[in-house]
């Protein structure tokens, strides 16, 4: 239904958009009969809810159409730009929980003293500097000063090896950045939440250490709130990927997406966004799925 | 078995503190029932949770004053210190049932962790110690009760396993904050049966804290009387009903419906209590006492015997026994 409703309204966008994909193949200097062949040959000419159907039935099919750009197959080009971003979602989530989560546990334990404010400050600092911002200072100190890290640039894992991850440190750095510090923060408000409930008065009432105390009775119970939020997390993303992916020069899907549309490549802007809204479903789904693991009350129906 | 003298619990600057509870001295005997009663803000609950070293933080705080469990002095020290230094046979139930129990854990484990606290044993040795609390509380089908969830439980049964885990400790003082309150009658019943049997079987003292006089009537061997911090009147609860001394007291009294009120209007205290800190002199009942004198509103009334084991905070009580 999500998928129905997401796609006709890509459809529907990517069409209300003036520009045609004719005059960015041909140039300049076609001539009419020139164009209205390929219009023909590409099925342009159709009534845009025919160009729907069309296309929707496809995709039934498993096939997301041809690139007008590239005249290749739309999954194919996809293919191409899956690895980058899915490495790069990879490391940018492992980034948002491992400095998320724990500081934000330290800032909640040590709640009130110079330590929690001085974290809680630097990640809102960090939450409200744009992604691009981050990125360069990332690519100024650690690859032009430090030369620690490539600036730019992704050759594949499955030809230089594993070692070719260096080229996403920054980027995945620049993406987790805003991200962490909302997790963090969300981390701390809600272990200080839980820490006012009575189950945890009823903890410390037996007599058991507070570190046992926070360990044994609000993490896991704060963690509920924060792994819904990995949801959201992952859908906010999604989208600084595609500014993160064109400062680093990354061959990813949202660079991918950003050139497409500036190409009026059709198809593989549908086919892209399709793709995101997949994943996106089958994150909120793993997230929801996860609840039932951290949380006897909800059952599975 | 506990002794509680002068406890003071202030919230505010250290400069300007406001007292909550003020000057509040009881004991409690072995096997002994104490009902502390009040009507809501008059600091029993605060009362309760400073002996048990419970106040939330940061906020009101043991300003002065002592507790003494065994005659070891536990003032300021939160239930692992107290564990630490050997004084855990202390515990509390509260007033929530519903909420008093994480939710994202079996009642086993909740269990075993206080007994692993107290007893120093673990894993099935705990478990299984757990399940003969859960029968020493009268839960139904204990051994299956273990491996369930808080939501799984009725609010009664969850109670039950908040008794579980506070015997777990082999508690000589067992403070109890309304713990039936938010409870059904009938089950309210069974919970206070229990209390009064386990408090007998074990040889464990319950500080009782509740606003029911009915409860308290039925429950307590002693009564104290709390008012805007202070203990008002302490007594033997045959003798508290039977003659109060202070006119709160006498004025809750008055409120209690009974068989034969019938459709009467039941009299009311007028009024409200002070706010915290707005008292300066003189009696902190004087703004609502009925048999009132000047002399109360300047002068603090003085805390007297009138007859063995029942004191009453007031210069001009119910019955004679006027100051000369």
């Amino acid at each position: 239904m999500t998928l129905l409703a997401a796609s006709v309204i890509i459809f529907a966008f990517i069409h209300i958009v003036p520009g045609d994909p004719i005059y960015v193949l041909l140039g300049d200097t076609a001539t009419p009969d020139q164009i209205d062949a390929l219009r023909h040959q590409l099925g342009l000419d159709q009534p845009i809810i025919l160009q729907y159907l069309n296309w929707a039935g496809h995709v039934l099919e498993g096939d997301l159409g041809r690139s007008i750009f590239f005249q290749a197959p739309v999954l194919s080009v996809i293919a191409d730009g899956a690895e980058t971003s899915t490495l790069l979602a990879t490391m940018t989530m492992i980034w948002v929980a491992v400095i998320g989560v724990p500081i934000g546990m330290i800032a909640a334990v040590r709640h009130g003293t110079w330590l929690d404010q001085g974290l809680s400050g630097a990640a809102m600092l960090m939450a409200s500097i744009p992604t691009f911002w981050v990125g360069l200072y990332l690519i100024l100190i650690f690859a032009a000063w430090l030369g620690w890290f490539p600036s730019s640039g992704y050759p594949s894992i499955f030809e230089g090896g594993v070692v070719n991850l260096r080229y996403l440190v920054l980027p995945s750095l620049a993406l987790a950045a805003p991200n962490a510090a909302l997790i963090l923060r969300l981390t701390r408000a809600s272990m200080l939440d839980v820490s006012r409930e009575d189950y945890v008065r009823t903890a410390r009432a037996k007599g058991i250490r507070p570190w046992q105390v926070v360990r044994r009775h609000i993490w896991r119970n704060a963690l509920l709130a924060v792994v819904s939020a990995f949801g959201f997390t992952f859908a906010a993303l999604l989208s600084e990927a595609v500014v993160t992916e064109t400062v680093f020069a990354l061959p990813g899907i949202g660079r991918l997406v950003v050139q497409s549309i500036l190409r009026r490549d059709y198809p593989v802007i549908q086919g892209v966004i399709l793709v995101i809204v997949v994943v996106y479903l089958l994150v909120n789904l793993m997230v929801d799925l996860s609840y039932r693991l951290l949380d006897p009350r909800v059952e599975l129906q | 078995m506990l002794s509680v003298r002068d406890l003071t619990v202030s919230v505010g600057p250290a400069t300007a503190p406001v007292d909550i509870v003020a000057g509040v001295s009881f004991g409690l005997a072995k096997g002994e029932i104490l009902g502390l009663v009040g009507e809501s803000g008059c600091g029993k609950s605060m009362t309760s949770l400073a002996v048990m070293g419970l106040l939330p933080q940061p906020g009101p705080r043991v300003r002065v004053g002592e507790v003494l469990l065994e005659g070891c002095d536990v003032t300021q020290l939160q239930p692992w210190q107290r564990v630490e230094a050997g004084h855990g046979r202390m515990a509390m139930i509260f007033q929530e049932p519903m909420t008093s129990l994480n939710p994202v854990r079996r009642i086993g484990d909740q269990i075993a962790e206080a007994v692993r606290v107290h007893e120093g044993i673990s894993g099935a040795a705990a478990l299984s110690r757990a399940c003969e609390l859960l029968e020493l509380v009268r839960m139904p089908d204990p051994r299956m009760q273990l491996s369930a969830y808080p939501h799984q439980l009725s609010g009664g049964q969850r109670q039950r396993v908040m008794i579980a885990i506070a015997l777990a400790c082999r508690p000589q003082v067992l403070v109890a904050d309304e713990p039936t309150t938010a409870l059904d009658v009938t089950i309210q019943v069974q919970i206070l049966g229990l209390l009064r049997e386990l408090c007998n079987r074990l040889d464990m003292a319950i500080l009782f804290i509740t606003h029911d006089m009915g409860v308290v009537a039925q429950l307590a061997d002693r009564v104290a009387v709390m008012y805007a911090g202070r203990i008002v009147e302490t007594a033997a609860v045959d003798e508290l009903f039977g003659k109060p001394r202070h006119h709160y007291t006498r004025g809750l009294m008055d409120c209690m419906p009974s068989r034969n009120s019938g459709a009467r209007r039941l009299p009311t205290i007028s009024g409200q209590p002070p706010v915290p800190g707005t008292v300066a002199a003189g009696c902190v009942f004087a703004l609502r006492c009925a048999a009132v004198r000047d002399v109360c509103r300047v002068a603090t009334p003085p805390r007297m015997e009138v007859s063995r084991g029942h004191e009453v905070l007031c210069a001009f009580p119910l019955g004679g026994g006027e100051l000369p």
